[in-house]
């Protein structure tokens, strides 16, 4: 009884976050600095990729989700086993996505073959938070090099950010956008990584991820500091 | 040395940078040869593709040395 209660109250949760979710993310204006043909372009003959935010954007993930899925590109995300992660999986799936458990502090090998799968045998694309789900903050894991190798799909950097924001206490400093922001997305250059990439050419690769995600990241934030000019 | 222990040990030794000659059965995957997340994977998938198995995630989780790899897969 107690469990089933239980339920109940993560699914009330995940249905009032759903709901704050979409009304706070159709209040946003949004400017797409570059890439907005890109993902416009995406659908469900596109081929899959991986596309690539840092944690601490991972607000903007419920607006992209939502995006991808009303255009019929079917992607895939993983989210970490903790508490916080059974609430954010319900509603990854609401959205519509498809969700794998997993982080790298906890059933890591598991939830990067899910991730792989999803690519080889699914055919669907990944949306990955590649300095979660703890950190450090903007360091991209090896795991999402060696997942772009294996499957051959490219990682596409993107970033965004709003002109006014709040900033939650958590490790990663995470950013929610106010209410009728205006929120800016800037995506880069798709990253791909030879099949027969060896250690040092998949680490060169991941800090050209870790690079071209700072550099987007600079590029949406000095975007409202000319504005302010 | 069997074909199928001969194979995973090779993998395990490109994969973790360390001569074929130092892997032995009992040495642990993680603690001895560093085999973390994206090492694992890489490990599982080339198993599967090699050999022609299919290895579960419950399975994959109990493998924590060298032997349960070749043992799982020379009964699989």
């Amino acid at each position: 009884m107690a469990k089933r209660f239980d339920q109940l109250k993560k699914h009330l949760i995940v249905l009032i976050a759903e709901i704050i979710v979409r009304l706070l993310v159709s209040t946003y204006r949004m400017k797409w600095l570059s890439g907005e043909r890109k993902i416009d372009s995406l659908d469900e003959k596109s081929s899959p990729v991986i596309i690539a935010l840092w944690h601490n954007r991972i607000i903007f993930l419920g607006r992209i989700i939502r995006q991808l899925a009303k255009q019929k590109f079917p992607v895939t995300i993983m989210i970490s086993f903790s508490k916080d992660g059974d609430l954010a999986a319900m509603l990854g799936e609401r959205l519509g996505a498809k969700v794998i458990r997993g982080s790298p502090s906890r059933g890591g090998t598991q939830g990067l073959r899910g991730l792989y799968r999803s690519v080889a045998k699914e055919g669907r694309s990944i949306l990955i938070l590649p300095d979660g789900s703890k950190g450090p903050v903007y360091e991209a894991k090896m795991g999402l090099v060696v997942l772009s190798r294996m499957t051959q799909a490219p990682v596409l950097p993107m970033s965004c950010y709003a002109n006014r924001f709040w900033r939650v206490r958590s490790w990663d400093r995470m950013i929610v956008p106010k209410p009728f922001s205006k929120v800016v997305i800037d995506v880069g250059e798709e990253i791909s990584v030879s099949r027969n990439a060896q250690d040092d050419e998949l680490e060169n690769a991941r800090l050209s991820i870790e690079g071209r995600l700072n550099q987007l990241g600079t590029n949406v934030e000095e975007y409202f500091e000319k504005q302010d000019k | 040395m069997s074909d199928i222990k001969n194979s995973i040990i090779g993998l395990i030794s490109e994969l973790a940078n360390i001569p074929k000659d130092e892997i032995k059965p009992e040495s642990e995957l993680v603690a001895d040869l560093g085999i973390d997340s994206p090492k694992a994977l890489q490990l599982l998938v080339e198993i599967e593709d090699a050999l022609g198995i299919e290895i579960s995630d419950e399975n994959a989780e109990d493998m924590n040395t060298v032997g349960d790899v070749i043992r799982f897969c020379e009964a699989g």
